[in-house]
């Protein structure tokens, strides 16, 4: 703990010139070029970028593999009317940072890899090999960088550290979600004679009205809660201007709890009755957006359910790292949002386990902000995990 | 009466004076319709025609042509008292299928009496007819008594009515009588439904996807006036006789994000209108669609440019019309037609827009409908039309105010 607080101004200053290059979905380059510079400066045993573009760090040789992660894109800016200063330029006092990225969670970064510093520092190496990674495009399409990672990079953790923001909480899990289109066909006509036409908007309305009676019938769970379901958006297509829609489409944001697969999301979705009158088209919108390298790695838009047990090992783990180091018991809890678990977790069974500096809230929000105490705090709990897990609860 | 047996009296004489003047002009009609149909004039694109048309209205010995603000070219033949205007509108519908047409669409070309191209039909041939007629008129003496315009107008195709709305208030032209000349396969048009685009609104309260209990979906609220609107659009087809009718045409939501709850949702309606269903008619269906909802509806409103730079609003409320079989002015078109054609015209209600909706559904001027050309063949690939419906209708242009 006392080495990391020696690290703070070194820490704060990656994570403003983290901050300073603007990092969307598709362009991260920049900054993953950044953390190359950092990770090699501080001592990482090996540091490479994969061909998606994320880059993955090592630090030791030993045979249990622990991951962490943070994904090092961001959102937009959003209107920048509602800032109070340059986002990206961003400023600090003695106690906050602040700029686009510092929660979501460029701040995750700045913690780990001067946690692989103090690992270095303090020889708190063991029989492990700590793969510190930098994932891409998450905003965009959550779990599609580790998806790349597991599948083409034989990448294969015995658990990841989540690092996005917990506000120093323990969180064991999260809903999933998934992006569901329905469509109803119908047959276009002028629109002076309707008559001669079927209307796919009339056919998708009692579709409608149904959705959102089954959102209210959806089923629990006593750690995640419910799922939801809701309508988010509405389109049509005609030959013209005043002709009867032939075609009419919603997209269905569909969050999952446990229990929920996308399989039983979509059949319940066609079993509705007016579904099957309509002989609607019910399906998973899909993602294939070049990562900034160019490479292309489709994937259905679905982000499964995960949690973790409580008495699972790596819980049990950051558990004990925490009281060991805070001397206090910690909240073990939940995200609202999705991170890249729903693919490590979600998808491959692989244990995920969330500990980050800044809070959930400013994630996205306008002035965004993080805090430098917790920053500090990170990056001691990531420096003491890996040792405390292999020595007390890896086989 | 008068109409009934103007032709009458003078028939023989009449008739050959006629075909004189058709065999005098016939080429040069046919040429001036051709060089029409060879300038592209889409819509807000009319001033390289409107320019050729003022220079031929000139030519033949108009006693005045006016260009006015809007773009509009107004000939006037005469100074009567019994005023009757011709109106054409300028404009044509796009050609994105060019190479699969059996002739040049801006060629003009004529196979088998038919000539071809865009605008044939919609309405070039009309232009070329009124524009012949008013020479023909003069120089037959049939202008004593009358004043003829002839007005080939704008911006007809997205914006029915506006152009010639405009002529009627603005411009400050009073006819008696308005002949539209849009294609009826030299038929006697008697009016048409009229059509309103309306757009409801409701707003919702955004939330995040993840929290939709926490926002208030626009679409949702949409949902419930959906099915009203397609309860009472059944119900005007259930109906007999001449109806109105109920289309919605679009939808769409918006939201601040992909994943979030839409705090917008719009529809569009095409309300097809008989006469009888106006303004305060239709504020009232569209209250009782509404009610109970926090929906707010409004006419829809198309804003453009002329050629010339000046602004143009379609207020989409466009008024049916109709005009009574026994009307002074459909009786003088019959009379006319007999007297060309020896047989009773055929009588029928136009299935589109047109300019009627401003002269005789706006500003009660009686109007009828008459051109050259099959109107199924408007806006399609091929659009061609009879040399002898563009020879009938400058015969009938040119009779016609000797009848009224």
């Amino acid at each position: 703990m006392e080495k990391a607080e020696e690290y703070k101004l070194e820490i704060s200053q990656f994570l403003r010139d983290m901050i300073a290059i603007p990092s969307e979905s598709c362009d991260e380059e920049k900054v993953v070029l950044r953390i190359k510079e950092e990770m090699e400066k501080v001592g990482f045993d090996k540091v490479e970028i994969d061909p998606m573009g994320n880059i993955l760090g090592t630090i030791g040789h030993g045979k249990h593999v622990i991951a962490m992660d943070a994904h090092i894109d961001t959102v937009g800016v959003g209107d920048i009317k509602l800032w109070d200063f340059d986002p990206y330029e961003g400023m600090e006092d003695n106690e906050i940072i602040l700029g686009r990225g510092g929660s979501d969670q460029e701040g995750g970064m700045a913690s780990m890899v001067y946690a692989g510093k103090i690992i270095k520092d303090l020889g708190l190496e063991g029989d492990y090999t700590l793969i510190v990674t930098g994932t891409v495009q998450e905003e965009d399409c959550d779990g599609l960088c580790w998806q790349y990672i597991i599948n083409e990079s034989k990448l294969k953790p015995e658990f990841v550290v989540i690092t996005e923001p917990t506000s120093l909480n323990i969180y064991r899990g999260h809903r999933g979600r998934m992006e569901i289109k329905v469509t109803t066909n119908g047959i276009s006509c002028h629109g002076s004679a309707p008559e001669r036409g079927d209307n796919a908007i009339y056919k998708m309305a009692p579709i409608i009205n149904e959705i959102k009676a089954l959102h209210e019938n959806l089923i629990d769970d006593p750690f995640l809660g419910k799922g939801s379901m809701t309508v988010s958006e509405i389109f049509f297509s005609s030959p013209s201007r005043c002709a009867v829609a032939d075609e009419c489409s919603i997209s269905i944001d569909r969050r999952l709890t446990n229990g929920e697969t996308w399989e039983y999301a979509l059949q319940q979705i066609r079993n509705l009755p007016s579904v099957k009158t309509a002989d609607a088209k019910v399906e998973m919108y899909s993602y294939a957006r070049p990562s900034y390298t160019g490479l292309v790695y489709p994937t259905e838009s679905y982000f499964p359910t995960w949690v973790l047990e409580e008495d699972h090992p790596a819980c049990q783990a950051m558990v004990e790292s925490y009281e060991g180091l805070f001397e206090s018991k910690p909240l073990v809890d939940k995200w609202t949002f999705s991170t890249n678990a729903v693919s490590i977790m979600g998808r491959f069974g692989i244990p995920c386990i969330g500990f980050g500096p800044g809070h959930e809230d400013q994630a996205h929000a306008p002035n965004e902000k993080t805090w430098k105490d917790e920053l500090v705090k990170a990056a001691a709990m990531y420096a003491a995990l890996p040792l405390l897990y292999v020595n007390k609860y890896a086989k | 009466m008068k109409s009934k047996g103007c032709f009458k009296k003078r028939e023989a004489m009449m008739k050959q004076a006629i075909d004189n003047i058709v065999e005098q002009n016939r080429e040069e009609l046919i040429q001036f319709t051709q060089e029409l149909i060879r300038i592209k004039s889409m819509t807000t694109y009319e001033r390289e025609l409107a320019q050729m048309v003022e220079k031929k209205m000139k030519e033949l010995g108009y006693d005045e042509v006016i260009v006015d603000p809007m773009g509009n070219v107004i000939g006037r033949i005469g100074d009567g008292e019994i005023k009757i205007l011709y109106d054409s509108h300028m404009d044509t519908v796009e050609v994105n299928d060019a190479d699969e047409w059996i002739s040049d669409p801006f060629g003009g070309e004529i196979i088998d009496g038919k000539m071809y191209g865009r605008g044939t039909v919609d309405m070039k041939s009309s232009i070329a007819a009124t524009v012949f007629a008013g020479h023909a008129i003069k120089s037959m003496g049939y202008d004593k008594g009358k004043t003829i315009y002839v007005s080939a107008s704008v911006m007809e195709e997205d914006y029915d009515g506006e152009a010639l709305e405009y002529i009627l208030t603005e411009g400050g032209y009073k006819p008696d009588y308005v002949v539209i000349c849009e294609p009826s396969s030299l038929n006697v048009a008697l009016g048409h439904r009229g059509r309103a685009l309306l757009k409801v609104d409701v707003d919702g309260v955004a939330a995040h996807g993840s929290a939709p209990e926490k926002g208030d979906n626009a679409v949702y609220k949409m949902n419930i006036i959906i099915d009203r609107i397609e309860k009472k659009a059944q119900q005007m087809i259930q109906m007999s006789g001449e109806k109105g009718s109920l289309a919605l045409t679009r939808i769409e939501s918006k939201a601040v994000s992909l994943n979030a709850i839409p705090d917008h949702c719009s529809i569009y309606l095409d309300r097809r209108l008989i006469v009888g269903e106006d303004y305060r008619y239709i504020s009232n269906e569209m209250a009782n669609l509404l009610e109970g909802t926090q929906a707010s509806w409004q006419v829809y409103d198309v804003e453009g440019t002329s050629y010339t730079g000046k602004p143009v609003v379609l207020h989409s409320f466009l008024p049916a019309w109709e005009i009574e079989e026994d009307h002074s002015l459909t009786v003088a078109a019959q009379s006319a037609y007999r007297g060309i054609f020896d047989e009773d015209p055929v009588l029928f209600k136009w299935d589109f827009c047109t300019n009627g909706v401003a002269s005789m559904g706006k500003c009660h001027v009686p109007t009828i409908g008459f051109g050259p050309g099959d109107p199924k063949l408007a806006h399609k690939r091929d659009e061609h039309c009879l040399i002898s419906d563009l020879l009938g209708a400058y015969q009938f242009y040119t009779v016609l105010p000797s009848c009224l």
